[in-house]
């Protein structure tokens, strides 16, 4: 009698929780199903800050392809190359004028971060832009071959005026990085070039031999990136690569460049024969391991995006990672595996977020660029 | 190299005497329908209309390539879109000047084909140009098409 009246209050008791869980969830349900309807019969847009073909460019051209399939509904996904300023007009258009529907997103790279750090013609606040998709790269430092530089130290005693470090702008990824370089290895008298539109243009005057150095990242070596072919013809010879930071904070050669290449950190030991430190060397770490490493492709939402339209996104955008179509076009454009290098969105976010937050190494960047 | 330089130059007035020529007829048809009434011009709204030139256009980087556009809306946006590599794609902010219809509803825009064909985002087929209003409604299209340049071509240029 007992018993059964346990097992009658138990059977109510459940009865109330699958109730109080069929309301609970009842707005989260309807709430996706209308976040899944407003996509329905629409368009989205991937908006590129530079010129075709450039690793920006193809990322975005694999997700127009794909995404589709993991928005029910949604119609297609339209690219559009918007060029300028090195990226920087991309970010104010996102910023400014892009709809906060949930219909267009943009790529962000580690160059509109670091420019939002050094704040210098940048008008959009990254810290106010949600991330939905995040890879990971690896920086390296290639020169022409003509230098006959096969390692740092060799760049250290070949005439600093044939030295040209190349870029889209003073501040973009290769220009900064690039300097920051030279100074830290002491080549003195170096030249810069940064005004050209992408990739493609850059490479084409690393071709011509009009500039000498570029700081790649990882993915223009393999796969079908722009300098794979010069890389092996041997026109481009890579002098040190960022490396990828480990347990400890100890910083290993990245098994996505060859195994041969050393890491800044071996390089500077090989030419001032101590281990880097001070200011300028914090600041380029971060930069080059922290910012570049971790968020070197960032699919980013204008403010003001509806939270539940960015979860949804997230979502659908995670899933399409797990799709084995997508992920065999991604690495057949990109040369390597997907899985190690994919940032999740949420891990990408609250890296961005300590990144914009004010620190002491931003300060020694922004002396560094004299702002 | 002068005659490849002067067939350079050659080809860009060719061409920007074409997209003159393009718009000028474009904008001309508008006009010759308008009739006056009442001390003033009235336009005639012309179904939109986008015409491409060269045609073919030869499949080499650096290509220059114009696109008229007659027919719009006085002052409107226009969104060119083409498959780039198999996706839809935006073109409007790497044509030159941006795609915005004057007061007659016509624009000129040229186009340098460089990475796209670099990157073999485009092939030597035929394409179809769109331009489309901003909520992606196809008001135009025109047919873009490539022709291979042959390397002996090349060479005399």
């Amino acid at each position: 009698m007992r018993a059964s009246r346990i097992f009658r209050r138990c059977r109510r008791s459940g009865f109330w929780f699958g109730l109080a869980a069929m309301i609970c969830m009842t707005p989260l349900s309807l709430l996706a199903a209308s976040t899944q309807d407003f996509y329905a019969g629409k368009r989205m847009t991937i908006l590129i800050g530079f010129t075709p073909a450039g690793g920006h460019d193809l990322e975005a051209r694999i997700m127009a392809r794909h995404l589709p399939k993991h928005i029910p509904g949604l119609s297609s996904v339209v690219v559009q190359n918007m060029p300028g300023a090195g990226g920087l007009m991309m970010g104010a258009y996102m910023y400014k004028r892009a709809r906060p529907d949930g219909l267009t997103t943009g790529v962000f790279g580690g160059t509109h971060l670091q420019s939002a750090i050094l704040g210098q013609g940048v008008e959009y606040d990254v810290a106010k832009m949600d991330v939905v998709w995040a890879v990971s790269g690896v920086r390296v430092g290639i020169v022409r071959e003509f230098l006959n530089a096969k390692t740092a130290l060799d760049l250290t005693k070949v005439p600093a005026d044939t030295i040209i470090v190349s870029g889209r702008t003073k501040t973009d990824s290769s220009c900064l990085m690039g300097n920051m370089a030279m100074e830290l290895l002491g080549v003195k008298g170096h030249k810069s070039v940064c005004a050209y539109a992408g990739t493609a243009v850059i490479k084409a005057a690393m071709e011509r031999g009009e500039v000498s150095f570029f700081d790649a990242s990882d993915a223009h070596l393999v796969g079908g990136g722009a300098y794979v072919e010069m890389f092996q013809k041997g026109q481009v010879i890579p002098l040190w690569q960022a490396g990828r930071i480990g347990p400890g904070g100890k910083i290993t050669r990245s098994p996505t460049v060859r195994e041969d290449v050393p890491t800044f950190y071996e390089a500077y030991m090989q030419v001032h024969k101590k281990a880097p430190s001070g200011p300028l060397w914090d600041a380029f770490r971060i930069l080059y391991n922290t910012v570049h490493g971790n968020l070197t492709r960032v699919l980013i939402m204008p403010p003001g995006t509806p939270a539940d339209r960015i979860d949804f996104l997230r979502t659908a955008i995670a899933s399409m990672a797990k799709d084995p179509a997508f992920v065999r076009d991604w690495e057949k454009v990109f040369g390597q595996q997907l899985a190690p290098v994919l940032v999740s969105a949420k891990e990408a976010q609250d890296l961005k977020e300590e990144f914009m937050r004010p620190a002491p190494w931003q300060d020694h960047l922004r002396k560094f660029m004299g702002f | 190299m002068s005659e490849k330089k002067t067939f350079t130059r050659r080809t860009a007035m060719l061409t920007t005497l074409a997209a003159f020529l393009a718009v000028g007829v474009l904008a001309g048809e508008n006009l010759l329908r308008s009739s006056k009434a009442e001390g003033g011009w009235v336009y005639i709204k012309e179904s939109p209309k986008l015409v491409v030139s060269p045609t073919p256009i030869p499949y080499q980087r650096k290509t220059m390539v114009t696109i008229a556009g007659s027919g719009f809306e006085p002052k409107q946006e226009v969104s060119l879109q083409i498959e780039l590599g198999g996706v839809p794609s935006d073109i409007s902010f790497m044509v030159r000047p941006r795609p915005v219809a004057n007061e007659f509803g016509a624009f000129s825009s040229e186009w340098i084909l460089d990475g796209e064909i670099r990157g073999k985002l485009l092939s030597p087929t035929a394409y179809t140009l769109r331009a489309e209003d901003e909520n992606g409604s196809v008001l135009a299209h025109a047919p873009f098409v490539f022709a291979a340049v042959k390397k002996e071509a090349k060479k005399t240029k």
